[in-house]
């Protein structure tokens, strides 16, 4: 026999036995929490390929700027963005003047003519779309650059707009689809 | 014998949590765990498909950011096919793939009628950006009906793609190319859950 018997009351054997399935319940039944073994809550796999720091995530970076810092391509499937409890993804404003591109996806509704300030963002594309009622205009900023140096004849009645931008650190490179219905 | 059976499961229990704990590339491949608990940074599989969430505890795709995404090269996606040799109606799921292709390989003209379903489900915030490229294989002059009211044109005015216009042009046939058609998708939160698809569309690529 392998197993030595050992004199040990019922006492003590179902106690025990509890214990080992709570044990086995917390194995199969919840995530393990890392946090036990990663001492300083920070992971770093195959030198600096793969961390865990701060609540950011890089890959090929060993100090991630953003949630999850990618030094290289991105490849999906698929790619959505949803923000179900913040408007840090896509922004819904209404009658804002002042846009902060702190989003690639703005959608703004005005009631009134506005004129617009835009922030100084990465350089990269972003989406505007305009819903207006009638008679509400925009003045752009003056580093917004359209097609042959002309705005769009957007119009005056209500309608809603789509304006594409690529900004290259000075100038708002803008392409305008009007009175989309 | 039983009491031994007892002393024996609480061991194996108890080794098996500290094997876990310190051997951690050993369960990392096929388990789950968190870091910074609740949200920090998860992974866990659904459904048995692997899901990791930063910024959130309940990973609703593969890969669920809370916070920016952002990547030095860009992004490069996948893009999903399928062709359609007749009439009738066809669903672009986009939940699948924000990049589709349809191929219509008519020999005659014949009229398609498309659905859309929302590269995101549920009622909450989002926007997406979702293309379709139609390649055409044949000359006849093809229809297609887009979804009625929750897609949007400039000034109301569906494209007119180029097996039509091609008909119009002599010497000029619409086999072999193909339209782009981008649309940005948004959805307010509370709002209908099909969202709304503002369309773009680019005519008559030669393809390759």
């Amino acid at each position: 026999m392998l197993i030595p018997k050992i004199k040990i009351g019922k006492a003590i054997v179902i106690p025990l036995f509890l214990l080992g399935v709570v044990f086995f319940g917390v194995i199969f039944s919840s995530p393990v929490h890392a946090d036990s073994f990663l001492k300083t809550k920070e992971l770093d796999v195959d030198n600096k390929g793969f961390v865990y720091k701060d609540g950011k995530v890089g890959i090929g970076t060993s100090s991630p700027a953003v949630s999850m810092d990618v030094r290289g391509f991105i490849r999906a499937s698929n790619f959505a963005l949803s923000f179900p409890t913040s408007n840090t993804g896509v922004q819904f404003l209404t009658d804002a003047t002042s846009i902060s591109w702190t989003s690639s996806f703005i959608n703004l509704e005005i009631t009134t003519s506005k004129t617009l300030t835009f922030n100084t963002p990465s350089k990269r594309g972003y989406m505007l779309l305009v819903t207006r009622t009638s008679g509400a205009s925009i003045t752009w900023p003056a580093n917004v650059k359209w097609k042959n140096n002309t705005i769009p004849p957007f119009k005056s009645g209500a309608q809603v707009d789509l304006i594409g931008f690529y900004f290259d650190g000075v100038t708002y490179n803008a392409e305008a689809n009007i009175d989309l219905r | 014998m039983k009491r031994t059976w007892g002393i024996l499961f609480f061991c194996v229990a108890f080794l098996g949590i500290q094997g876990k704990y310190h051997y951690a590339q050993s369960y990392m491949d096929d388990k789950e765990f968190v870091i910074e608990a609740p949200s920090k940074f998860i992974y866990k599989r659904v459904s048995g498909q692997p899901r990791v969430g930063i910024g959130t505890s309940n990973p609703q795709s593969t890969l669920h950011v809370l916070g920016t995404l952002q990547s030095f090269d860009g992004i490069v996606f996948n893009e999903l096919s399928q062709s359609i040799n007749s009439g009738g109606s066809t669903t672009l799921d986009w939940s699948n793939n924000t990049r589709q292709r349809l191929i219509i390989n008519n020999g005659s003209a014949f009229s398609k009628t498309l659905a859309f379903t929302p590269p995101v489900t549920g009622t909450s915030a989002a926007a997406s950006l979702v293309t379709l490229v139609l390649e055409f294989t044949g000359t006849g002059m093809d229809e297609i009906t887009w979804p009625a009211s929750i897609v949007k044109w400039p000034e109301a005015t569906a494209p007119n793609l180029t097996p039509n216009f091609a008909s119009t042009i002599p010497g000029f046939t619409a086999a072999g190319k193909l339209d782009i058609v981008n649309f940005y998708w948004t959805r307010a939160s509370g709002g209908d859950t099909n969202g709304t698809y503002y369309g773009v569309t680019t005519f008559a690529y030669t393809k390759n």
